[in-house]
């Protein structure tokens, strides 16, 4: 009953999205009144269709082929509700629901004008609607299958973890984020209200999308670096570049966006990037769920799908730049940035961001079209993404810091100095000090830490100089940048690792670390049997913990995982894993790991993001300010 | 300056550093594309490529031997043909007999490569795409499933 309710639900809701869309074609009266009502209905029956999904999974009714695949009766409950979006048709159910409640928040918000809003709607609910149409027909979640099967299969179980809780949601927040943004911009162009009042109404739409995705790559990277066991964080993934890509095109959107707000420049740059942001996280959606590429995150290859996804994409995206091609250019700035103003830095910025995110797309859709083209299998290592993305981020990083100093419209670059140089002399002081004291002589060190320090300390001294309101966000956001930085520079630069198998009594010893196995134990639960090796880890000699890794073996899947144990100290963590016993059972495959700084690449995400958040509780209520 | 100067300026300074960035990126790509080729496909090449490589197939069953405490052999086959991969250093949790494996290395001598990294599946239903596809051309796919 519940399946038949949430399919019920699907399809009432895509006959109310049929409706919706028809605004474009025509308002009467009757529809303009319905829109908010409507988006309503729509939400309502896509968190109900969600529901049935998590309660069958919840119920364990193994008759639903997707229940049966990806859900077993030893599951722990936590994972039998979160798995709900583990797997293809309940992610892209996930995604439709983000979609329809952003549909509805921004069909029931204030202070927008009632045309944009209502056209903006309408976009929304023809993005809906190709999503419901996909699900219905190529990925019904609610599939039964004859006869059912008496337990299910398993979830994956890299997947049985906190992480899943969390990283789909928060990244399909940011990703479908977007989608407003990009409603917006459509709506703008067949509405007419633009420039400075329509980057008003868009400016915490794109903030809350995009502070959204930065929480969910960085628990994406949170759980990879716990899960997978080899002590990293970022490996230039497919899949990670999927999501790096909206991420690099909507930090560059957010910026532009300042000054088409402040400035009532760069309105077609703006309206390109909106469009472009959601493509790309359309594109990243295409990738993962259409097999082309394979990772932990590909749960089915149906060609089918994909080539849905990609003439969904092709007809949203195509007809929002159609759109642009016929109307943009009514959206038209007369000014011309200065060059040494705060205007003309970000737009700089914007270039070396749009930059990488182009060379980013490329290393990642090179070998899809490789192999098409020529049948070449190839892959593009992290070296190419490394010297790539990394040269070009030096830049904008230096620009941050520089930029919030500069006024808006014209600058006296050396006068504006002024005000920053008490974070120019510290600055130059720390950077001094800190190699007097870490004897670092690699460019990639120097350039890193002094980066971070220049940043930091110049949002910092925004907050002592400058108004402290108006500049919070912006140094909170910046000061996440800089401590971003300093942890992948100082986690990739110090990061050690030893690996040898261990007998009783055996120590690995990496830097000042030692880890000397003590014994070995095993236990059992309801759906794996783990060995647990148990390790006293010693610091200088003197006794830290006692680290439990396990090697798990979960038995329906046949599938083995490794549980790292973490040991934080020093803002770093003291890594360790184990794998296989020998085949005499006395030996234990052991590696360990020292990764200084890694806390502060988490930190420095949650700042990004807090940053974010900030500005729309600062902004709120404030209208368009007096023009400058 | 008139606004026109500045805007040709502009333009110019963004025009270096694109160019910039487009050759920097073309030097990266050249120096970092990593070809995959199955063993049948390396016996048919006439020149051995020489730099590094990826191959992939299914591990042969009673080919893996420890050489020591840490380094050991095995043979990859895609049903035609087999190479001998040499590896040191601890393995992939899921490396197994029978089971798919991609190896990042050097091709060393005749039908012989040693690894410097081995890739195997996340999960016992993952398959490394080129593997699959390696296998379809051979006929082996549905055996290994």
């Amino acid at each position: 009953m519940t399946a038949e309710f949430g399919i019920s639900c699907l399809i009432l809701a895509t006959l109310v999205a049929t409706f919706q869309s028809f605004y474009l074609f025509g308002k009467t009266s009757f529809k303009v009144a319905c829109m908010p009502q409507a988006a309503l209905l729509q939400a309502l029956l896509v968190s109900l269709a969600l529901a049935s999904l998590v309660i069958l999974r919840v119920e364990s009714d193994f008759s639903i082929q997707n229940v049966a695949q990806n859900s077993n009766l030893h599951l722990p409950i936590l994972y039998k509700i979160v798995g709900t979006w583990g797997n293809h048709e309940g992610s892209m159910l996930l995604w439709l629901w983000v979609l329809s409640i952003f549909g509805n928040m921004i069909a029931i918000s204030q202070n927008i004008d009632t045309a944009l809003r209502n056209m903006a709607v309408a976009v929304q609910s023809i993005l809906a609607l190709g999503v419901m149409i996909f699900i219905l027909l190529t990925s019904n979640p609610f599939a039964r299958i004859f006869p059912p099967l008496t337990d299910g299969k398993t979830l994956n179980p890299l997947l049985q973890d906190i992480g899943l809780a969390l990283h789909p949601p928060l990244l399909y927040l940011g990703y479908v984020g977007f989608s407003i943004v990009f409603s917006l911009a459509v709506a703008s162009l067949l509405t007419g209200i633009r420039g400075r009042q329509w980057a008003h109404i868009v400016h915490p739409w794109i903030l809350a999308a995009w502070s959204a995705l930065t929480i969910g790559i960085g628990l994406g990277s949170w759980w990879a670096y716990r899960e997978l066991g080899w002590g990293g964080w970022w490996f230039w993934d497919p899949v990670e570049n999927a999501s790096l890509l909206p991420w690099l095109s909507g930090t560059a959107l957010l910026h532009a966006n300042i000054v088409l707000k402040k400035r009532g420049l760069l309105g077609q740059w703006v309206c390109v990037l909106s469009i472009m942001t959601f493509a790309l996280s359309m594109i990243g959606t295409f990738l993962v769920r259409s097999g082309a590429l394979t990772s932990v995150h590909s749960f089915a290859s149906d060609p089918a799908r994909g080539l849905f996804i990609l003439a969904y994409i092709i007809c949203t995206v195509g007809g929002a730049l159609v759109l642009f091609a016929m109307r943009g250019n009514t959206v038209k700035s007369e000014e011309v940035a200065s060059p040494k103003s705060r205007e003309g830095l970000i737009i700089l910025n914007n270039l070396f961001l749009i930059t990488a995110c182009m060379s980013v797309l490329l290393g990642t859709l090179y070998p899809l079209f490789s192999e098409w083209l020529h049948g070449n299998k190839l892959t593009i290592g992290a070296p190419y993404f490394n010297l790539t993305f990394i040269p070009l981020m030096v830049l904008p990083i230096f620009f941050a810091g520089l930029a919030p100093y500069l006024p808006w419209k014209k600058a006296d670059f050396f006068k504006s100095m002024h005000a920053a140089k008490p974070a120019i002399l510290s600055c130059v002081t720390a950077i001094f000090v800190l190699f007097a004291i870490i004897k670092t002589h690699f460019l990639y060190g120097i350039l890193g830490f002094g980066l971070a320090i220049w940043l930091l300390f110049a949002s910092i001294n925004l907050l002592l100089t400058r108004n402290l309101r108006a500049n919070l966000p912006v140094a909170i956001a910046h000061a996440g940048v800089a401590v971003l930085v300093a942890g992948i520079t100082g986690s990739g630069l110090w990061k050690t690792e030893q690996e040898k198998w261990l007998r009783t009594g055996d120590t690995l010893q990496t830097g000042s670390y030692a880890l000397t196995l003590e014994n070995k134990s095993a236990y059992e639960d309801n759906n794996y049997t783990a060995d647990q090796s148990i390790f006293r880890l010693e610091y200088e000699g003197k006794l830290l913990d006692r680290l439990i890794p396990e090697y798990r073996n979960y038995r329906i899947s046949n599938a083995r995982t490794s549980e790292a144990a973490l040991y934080p100290h020093f803002g770093g963590d003291v890594y360790a894993v184990t794998g296989e016993t020998s085949k005499d059972g006395t030996a234990v495959a052991t590696r360990l790991y020292h990764i200084p700084m890694i806390h502060f690449i988490w930190a420095g995400f949650v700042l990004m993001a807090l940053g974010g958040v900030a500005a729309i509780i600062m902004n709120r209520g404030k209208t368009i300010d007096a023009s400058l | 300056m008139k606004p026109k100067h500045q805007r040709l300026i502009f333009i110019a300074f963004s025009m270096i550093f694109m160019v910039a960035a487009v050759l920097l990126t073309m030097q990266a790509f050249r120096e970092n594309l990593v070809f995959f080729y199955s063993p049948s496909d390396l016996s048919q090449l006439s020149e051995k490529p020489s730099g590094l490589i990826r191959i992939g197939g299914l591990v042969e069953a009673g080919s893996i031997n420890k050489l020591n405490e840490d380094s050991l052999s095995f043979s990859v086959t895609d049903g035609q043909d087999s190479i001998q991969v040499e590896y040191t250093g601890l393995l992939p949790t899921l490396f197994r007999e029978g089971q798919g494996v991609v190896a990042e290395g050097n091709i060393t001598g005749i039908k012989h490569f040693t690894a410097s990294r081995i890739l195997t599946k996340h999960d016992e239903n993952y398959m490394p795409k080129e593997v699959v596809d390696s296998l379809k051309k051979t006929g082996r796919w549905q055996e290994s499933r």
